[in-house]
C-alpha cells in the first residue's frame, strides 16, 4: 500500500477502531453489575475495559486526525473502480479461499474428517494450482488419511467426527 | 549448586532414550517448520501445543522447546538457499546468507549459519539457567502494583520496538489485545464480561486457537491469495564451518549473543529485531562494512547468533516474571499453563529446579540442533522444492486440528477463523501482531492486578507511583512513549549538544 493508501485505510480503520472503543466504554457503563460491596468503581468488573477502551478511544482519534492530515477523508466510491476491484485475482483469490475455509468448517459437524479434509484439499489444489485433478484427488485423500492416522491413532488427538 | 543440578537434569534426560528420540524428532520438526517460507517458529509452536495437550507435561514442553529452537535455527536455511527467510527471525540472514550461497558458498554459509545458531544459543542458555534465579529473586518482591506496570510496560515498549515506524499502530495492537483478553468471566467476581449469553465464550477467547489464527491462518490466506514464482535451492557442497572464520569472529558472536539475549528478555519483542539490531552493530564495528549485503561472514554470523540467543533470553522472564520475551516465547507460555504450570515468581520457591530442567531440556535441543544442522542437509532442502499451493492447505488443516485439539470444540476452528482474519488485516494495514498477541497474554494480569491494588488501597492510586519498583517500570512506560515523540527526541539532542559543548566535546566544532 502507498502512503495516500494507508491514510484511506487509517481513515476507514480509525473510524471502526472509534465505534468498537465507544462499545466497550459504555456497555460496561450501562450493562455491567456495580458490586459496591467489592469497593468503588475500581473494583467493578467494567473498569479494566473502561479504561482501555478510553485509550483505544484516544489513540483512534489521533489516528483519524493524522489520516484527515494526509488526506485520507478523501475517498471516492467510483462503480468502475470498485468493479476493478472487485475483479481483481488477489481479491478473487482471499474470496475463495474464506469460502473454502468456511465451507470446510461447516462441514467439519456433519461429514466424516477425512473426507471433509479431503475435500477441502482437493478443491484447493485444483482452485490453486495447476495440476492434473487424479493427482490432486489421490493426494487429498492421502494427505486426509494420513493426517488421520498420525493425529487419531498416533498422537491420540481427538479429531472433529461429522454426523454420518 | 546451579551448575550440578543442572548437569543432574541433563543426565536424566540423556539417560532416556525415549526423550532423545523426541528431542531429535521434535528439532527436525522445528527445523523443517523454520525453513518453509510462511511457516513460524509461533505457528509451530501453537500448532504442537495442540497436538501434544494430551502428553505428559515434561515431554510436552521438552518438544515445544525443541520445535522453539529448531524452527529459529531453521529460518536460516530458505534465507540462505532461496532468498526468503523461512521465519521472520531469519529477515536479517538473507542479506548476506543468499549472497554468500549465490558466489558458490551456499553450503560453508548454512555451516557457519548452524555454529552460529548453536553458539548463540549456548550463550542464550548460560543467561537463561544463572541469570532467571536472579530475576526470579527479585520478582517476589512484586506485589499487583509492579504487575499491573509490568504488564502495560510490556505492551507498550512491544508497542513500540515491533512497530517502528509507527509504534501508534503498535499500541493500539496491544490495546486491542488487552480489550479482547477482558472477554470471558473476570477473575476476581466470575462476571462474565462481553460474552452476550454464550457459554463457549465464557471461559474467554481461548489462546491457542487466537494465536493459531493470527499467525497461521494468514500466512495460508497470503500464500495462496498473491503467488509468487518460487526459487529453486541452490546445490550444496561442504557443510562444516572452518574453524579460522568462528575464531575471526568471537568479538562479534559474543557481541551478537549478548544483544540477543538483552532484547530477548524484553517482553514481546522478539527474534526478529535482535537480529537486526546484531547486524547493525556487526555493520558498524567491522572493519570492512563495504563486503555487508554482498557475502559478508560476520553479517551471516551476527544474524544467526542473535536470534538464537534471543530464544534463551525471551524464556527467562517467561519462567521468572510470567511475561512472554517474544511471540514464540508467548505460545510457550500458554502451553505451560494449560499443562498445570504456573510460571513466574513463585516457581522459583514451589519448584526451583524447573529452571534448570528448562534450561537442560534447551541444551539437548540446541545439541540436537548443531547435529542435525550439520547433517542431513542435502536431503532435507528437497522440501523447500513443495508447491504452496499443495503445503499451505495442508498447514491450514494442522492449524483447524490443533484449535480443535485442546478442548475439542469447534467453536475453537471459528475463533482460529476470526483470529486469522484480524491477523490478515493487521499485517496488510501494518498493525505489528506481536503486541496484539502480548496483550492476549497478558490482558488478565493487567486486569486482576490493577483492581486487586485498588481494593487494597481503597482507591488510592498514590502506592502505584511511589513503590521503588513502580517508580522505574512507570519511568520507563512514560519514556519508552514520550521516546518516539519528534520534540522529545530534538529535545534531548539539543541537551546533549549543550552538554557537550560544556565539557568541550564534538558540540563545539558545530559551532
Amino acid at each position: 500500500m502507498d502512503s495516500k493508501q494507508m491514510a484511506k485505510a487509517d481513515f476507514i480503520t480509525s473510524l471502526g477502531l472509534m465505534a468498537g472503543s465507544l462499545f466497550m466504554m459504555l456497555y460496561p457503563v450501562f450493562k455491567f453489575p456495580r458490586f459496591g460491596e467489592w469497593g468503588g468503581l475500581y473494583s467493578n468488573p467494567g473498569f479494566v475495559p473502561f479504561l482501555l477502551g478510553l485509550t483505544l478511544f484516544a489513540m483512534s482519534l489521533y489516528l483519524l486526525f493524522r489520516s484527515l492530515k494526509r488526506g485520507g477523508h478523501q475517498i471516492r466510491l467510483r462503480t468502475e473502480d470498485l468493479s476493478r476491484f472487485i475483479r481483481s485475482p488477489i481479491f478473487r483469490r482471499i474470496l475463495i479461499c474464506f469460502g473454502l475455509f468456511a465451507l470446510y468448517y461447516q462441514l467439519l459437524v456433519i461429514l466424516p474428517f477425512t473426507v471433509d479434509t479431503a475435500l477441502y484439499l482437493f478443491s484447493s489444489m485444483m482452485i490453486f494450482g495447476r495440476g492434473r485433478w487424479y493427482f490432486s484427488l489421490a493426494l487429498a485423500f492421502a494427505v486426509s488419511f494420513a493426517v488421520y492416522f498420525i493425529f487419531q491413532r498416533v498422537f491420540l488427538v481427538p479429531l472433529p467426527r461429522g454426523v454420518f | 549448586m546451579g551448575p550440578l543440578i543442572l548437569f543432574q537434569e541433563l543426565l536424566k534426560l540423556l539417560t532416556n532414550p525415549h526423550t532423545l528420540f523426541e528431542v531429535f524428532w521434535a528439532t527436525l520438526l522445528g527445523i523443517t517448520v523454520g525453513m518453509m517460507p510462511g511457516l513460524t517458529a509461533t505457528m509451530g509452536i501453537a500448532l504442537l501445543t495442540g497436538l501434544t495437550f494430551q502428553w505428559a507435561t515434561g515431554d510436552a514442553i521438552l518438544i515445544l522447546i525443541c520445535m522453539y529452537v529448531g524452527a529459529i535455527y531453521g529460518g536460516s536455511r530458505s534465507a540462505i538457499l532461496i532468498n526468503i527467510p523461512g521465519t521472520p527471525a531469519a529477515a536479517a540472514t538473507v542479506f548476506d546468507g543468499y549472497p554468500l550461497a549465490r558466489s558458490g558458498r551456499a553450503g560453508e554459509a548454512i555451516g557457519l549459519a548452524t555454529t552460529a545458531s548453536f553458539l548463540g544459543s549456548m550463550i542464550g542458555l548460560f543467561f537463561l539457567s544463572f541469570f532467571t534465579p536472579w530475576l526470579g529473586a527479585i520478582a517476589l518482591e512484586f506485589r499487583s502494583f509492579e504487575f499491573f506496570w509490568l504488564s502495560l510496560f510490556g505492551v507498550v515498549i512491544c508497542g513500540n520496538l515491533t512497530a517502528p515506524k509507527d509504534p501508534i499502530k503498535g499500541w493500539i495492537s496491544g490495546i486491542v489485545g488487552l480489550l479482547i483478553a477482558t472477554i470471558g468471566m473476570d477473575v476476581i467476581q466470575a462476571y462474565p464480561r462481553f460474552t452476550f449469553g454464550s457459554v463457549e465464550l465464557s471461559g474467554g477467547v481461548s489462546l491457542i486457537p487466537a494465536l493459531v489464527g493470527l499467525y497461521g491462518v494468514p500466512e495460508v490466506l497470503i500464500s495462496l491469495s498473491e503467488p509468487q514464482a518460487q526459487e529453486k535451492a541452490m546445490q550444496i557442497r561442504r557443510v562444516i564451518p572452518r574453524f579460522r572464520d568462528l575464531w575471526e569472529n568471537w568479538k562479534n558472536i559474543i557481541r551478537s549473543g549478548l544483544i540477543g539475549v538483552f532484547i530477548g528478555a524484553i517482553p514481546g519483542v522478539g527474534e526478529n529485531i535482535a537480529s537486526y539490531v546484531a547486524y547493525d552493530f556487526a555493520h558498524r564495528a567491522s572493519k570492512t562494512p563495504e563486503k555487508f549485503g554482498k557475502g559478508a561472514e560476520e553479517g551471516l554470523i551476527a544474524a544467526e547468533t542473535a536470534n538464537n540467543a534471543c530464544v534463551g533470553g525471551a524464556i527467562i522472564p517467561v519462567l521468572a516474571l510470567a511475561v512472554p520475551g517474544s511471540p514464540p516465547a508467548a505460545v510457550l507460555m500458554a502451553a505451560m499453563w494449560l499443562h498445570g504450570m504456573r510460571p513466574g515468581p513463585l516457581l522459583m520457591i514451589e519448584t526451583p529446579n524447573y529452571v534448570y530442567e528448562v534450561s537442560a531440556m534447551f541444551l539437548l535441543a540446541t545439541l540436537a540442533m548443531l547435529v542435525l544442522g550439520l547433517c542431513m542437509v542435502r536431503t532435507m532442502v528437497k522440501i523447500l522444492n513443495i508447491k504452496n499451493h499443495i503445503l499451505m492447505p495442508i498447514v491450514f488443516i494442522l492449524c483447524a486440528i490443533g484449535s480443535f485439539a485442546i478442548s475439542g470444540r469447534t467453536f475453537d476452528i471459528l475463533i482460529m477463523l476470526i483470529f486469522g482474519i484480524i491477523g490478515y488485516g493487521v499485517r496488510k494495514l501494518d498493525y505489528a501482531d506481536a503486541p496484539l498477541i502480548l496483550g492476549l497474554i497478558l490482558g488478565d494480569m493487567l486486569d486482576e492486578n490493577l483492581r486487586r491494588s485498588l481494593m487494597l488501597t481503597t482507591g488510592a492510586i498514590t502506592p502505584l507511583f511511589t513503590r521503588p519498583i513502580c517508580i522505574v517500570l512507570v519511568a520507563l512506560t512514560v519514556l519508552t512513549i514520550v521516546a518516539r515523540n519528534p520534540r522529545f527526541k530534538g529535545m534531548m539532542s539539543k541537551t546533549r549538544e549543550a552538554v557537550w559543548r560544556g565539557v568541550g566535546g564534538p558540540g563545539e566544532k558545530k559551532t
